[in-house]
């Protein structure tokens, strides 16, 4: 290293490596899909694909950076103290540079994150894309996150509140702005001194934190600062071991979603002419939750020293995890379910999902119509507490590379499925030949889960990890679950629609089965190495 | 139990704390299996290391509630005496500890329920005299008052002349000296000079000594 910038810039490139790499796979597929496959004919800017290939992951990789260059993702965002990696401050360089840095790497990150996906990408015909200001936007959105994560609080969970708020008020800012059509100059005008100003307060705040000067209002807030949220007594270890669960990871995915919501739900004014787009937000924010799920299982879900000393079985300790995510997931999905209706009627948006109620209520009639909207929100809850838990297996084996691998895998699918998806759906002959072979690929599916799930059986009573009894019951809830969505299913889509064997398969591969069993193998592996 | 840096001191009370699986051999910890049954084990053994990885955003009075709903023997009235002993305040967070409260802080949650084996991994590297005189009193108090075991590995081998009955000396994974701490001294004169444990050690496991 030559110089602290670039001290600095490898410290970024060294720990998120694999995720930049993923990124730079999917702009090079991005780079492909375009020349390749539009000059063949193939309409490729409907909106469905459009999300599929521009929204969801440029929003992924917005949540993306807006972690990594505020170092959110090795800090406790709630805390007091400055999310400044301490190691950093002993280095010797000015505050300036400490602050300046990150933040001049994060902005140029955000830039070429827009201008790649804007030149890229491939955009609703009817959409007038901009050419820079949502780059400005999306810095000025990682400038401000940086300066305000840095800054110490004299509150615990202050920093949340005001990150959230602030961003929320520039998103505001943006909205009323664009009421006025305005050109880019005049939004580029409206959003360059926030660069500058968010400089300056970051600089203020890790000169503040490196001193170690954190503020503090406990003392007007005694009680409530200092008063503990573990119970005067737990009624078992069990019980214990949850509240630690949620205490320790459980707050992290709505406190994601909640900072993250306020950037997605400004979308629906920026695109509240064009009710496809407006859709595909609706889809955008619903998919939030499972999707930040993912991240967050794979970086939270470890275990520490400290819990493998615990005096609690493998099995016990993973059930208290399984608790615990389920709190965090009906959490997070709270947020989602109050949050969006007000965004709708704000924006004047409401009518686009009513309509596609009203639709699905033409089609189906009243009770499946509602039986179809309770599925898909405990669809969409149960997605999200499945996607904290299947990785949970990965995180607790305790092995870095498989961790790491799994982001990988899971990044590379979303640059992969969507061109293979529209590949499928946009070729005719392609399309049938997949629809014919889908029930013996589903068939394989199934008999690769069960089989899986018979082998891990024979592991957990083998290893003595789980009792004959235990397992027993664990086999009878998911047979019952699988056998009620099954049912639903059979309700809701006749057998004129769709076949029984396929909705059984649907069931049976929809319910989550294997990744949760292996989690106590796993940790057993991890907890004796 | 004593040994120089590497020499295997920590791997073998991971060992009975089943946090390892022994590749050759068994380990028995009261006669059970760490491995097999941690529940068993796990609840019988109080454990101060020197690493302390006490989870840092939980708060003193959390530490100790969170901490006894494992242990069906945890004594509340010893729990409150030894936080008030070691003047350490119920709402602070373990991570605003310095690194001498923490080690009190683990050993009030190692000591409260009275376990039957206390294991210390070496507690007082890096602390201060007073701190690593509770951490010898809290030893000599169990093993003395109550007549339980303590394993104790250090580097400071004053510390564990003061408080040991039976001396192990570990040398790359294996024991070299093992036998009561008097007929070691007994048994390591020169001209007449019973020799301190520092120079048994450097003359068992220094440079130049073979296993």
């Amino acid at each position: 290293m030559h110089s602290p910038a670039l001290a600095i810039a490898g410290q970024f490139r060294q720990r998120h490596r694999w995720g930049l790499t993923a990124l730079a796979c999917y702009f090079v597929v991005l780079a492909v899909v375009r020349p390749l496959v539009l000059p063949g004919g193939v309409h490729f800017d409907g909106p469905q694909t459009f999300a599929l290939g521009v929204v969801i992951p440029l929003t992924a990789t917005f949540m993306y950076f807006l972690a990594i260059f505020s170092f959110g993702l090795s800090g406790d965002v709630a805390a007091r103290q400055s999310l400044y990696p301490a190691r950093m401050f002993t280095l010797p360089l000015t505050s300036s540079a400490l602050a300046g840095w990150p933040m001049i790497f994060g902005s140029a990150a955000m830039m070429v994150l827009w201008l790649a996906t804007r030149v890229l990408g491939v955009w609703p015909s009817d959409v007038a894309v901009p050419v820079l200001w949502p780059a400005l936007l999306a810095a000025s959105l990682l400038a401000w996150t940086q300066a305000l994560t840095w800054m110490p609080y004299p509150l615990r969970g202050l920093r949340v509140i005001v990150t959230v708020l602030w961003l929320a008020t520039i998103d505001a800012i943006v909205m009323v702005a664009l009421n006025y059509k305005p050109s880019e100059a005049v939004m580029l005008l409206i959003l360059a001194p926030h660069l500058p100003i968010a400089y300056f307060v970051a600089r203020y705040a890790v000169a503040r934190a490196r001193r170690g000067d954190v503020p503090d209002w406990r003392v007007g807030f005694g009680r409530a600062e200092h008063s503990t949220t573990a119970p005067r007594t737990f009624s078992s270890a069990a019980r214990a071991q949850v509240w630690f669960e949620w205490r320790h990871y459980g707050r992290s995915l709505p406190a994601l979603v909640a900072m993250v919501l306020p950037f997605e739900l400004s979308l629906l004014f920026v695109f509240r002419e064009t009710p496809a787009i407006v859709m595909e937000i609706i889809v955008a924010v619903l998919l939030t939750p499972p999707f930040m799920a993912m991240f967050v299982a794979a970086t939270r879900g470890s275990v520490t020293s400290f819990t493998t000393r615990r005096p609690m079985t493998a099995a016990s300790l993973v059930a208290a995890k399984l608790q615990a995510t389920l709190s965090s997931a009906l959490a997070a999905w709270l947020l989602v379910l109050i949050a969006t209706p007000v965004a709708l009627m704000w924006s004047g948006t409401s009518a686009v999902l009513l309509d596609a109620m009203h639709r699905v209520v033409e089609a189906a009639g009243t009770p499946r119509a509602i039986a179809i909207l309770w599925f898909a929100v405990v669809a969409l809850v149960a997605s999200t507490w499945k996607q904290l838990v299947q990785s949970l297996f990965i995180a607790m084996s305790g092995r870095e590379w498989l961790v790491k691998a799994s982001v990988l895998f899971a990044l590379s699918l979303l640059g992969i499925v969507p061109p293979v998806a529209h590949w499928v759906l946009s070729d005719h002959h392609v399309r049938a030949a997949v629809w014919s072979a889908f029930p013996w690929i589903l068939a394989f599916f199934v008999l690769l889960k069960t089989a899986t799930a018979g082998w891990i059986a024979v592991r957990l009573h083998a290893k003595r990890i789980l009792s004959d009894r235990a397992l027993i019951e664990f086999a009878v809830a998911w047979d019952a679950i699988v056998l009620a969505v099954y049912g639903l299913l059979v309700w809701v889509f006749p057998n004129v629609i769709v076949r029984h064997y396929f909705l059984a398969f649907v069931a049976i591969l929809a319910v989550p089965l294997v990744r949760i069993a292996a989690a106590p193998l796993a940790l057993e592996a991890n907890r004796h190495r | 139990m004593v040994g120089a840096n590497g020499a295997g001191k920590t791997t073998l009370i991971k060992h009975i704390l089943g946090l390892l699986r022994a590749e050759s051999g068994t380990v028995r910890v009261f006669g059970r299996d760490p491995v097999a049954d941690p529940v068993g084990v796990l609840s019988r053994i109080g454990y101060v290391s020197e690493e302390n990885d006490l989870p840092g955003w939980m708060r003193v009075d959390e530490l100790i509630r969170y901490s006894r709903a494992f242990y069906p023997g945890w004594d509340d009235a010893y729990a409150e005496e030894l936080r008030r002993a070691f003047a350490l305040d119920g709402a602070t967070r373990i991570r605003n500890l310095s690194k001498g409260q923490k080690a009190r802080a683990g050993l009030i949650v190692a000591l409260a329920y009275r376990p039957e084996l206390l294991v210390l991994d070496e507690p007082s590297s890096g602390l201060d005299p007073i701190v690593r005189r509770d951490i010898l009193g809290a030893v000599i108090r169990t093993i003395a008052d109550e007549g339980r075991t303590v394993i104790f590995s250090s580097h400071l081998l004053d510390e564990v002349e003061q408080v040991a009955d039976h001396v192990t000396m570990i040398s790359n994974g294996t024991i070299v000296l093992s036998a009561p701490l008097h007929d070691i001294k007994e048994s390591h004169r020169v001209g007449g000079r019973v020799l301190s444990l520092d120079e048994i050690f450097v003359a068992r496991v220094g440079p130049g000594q073979s296993v």
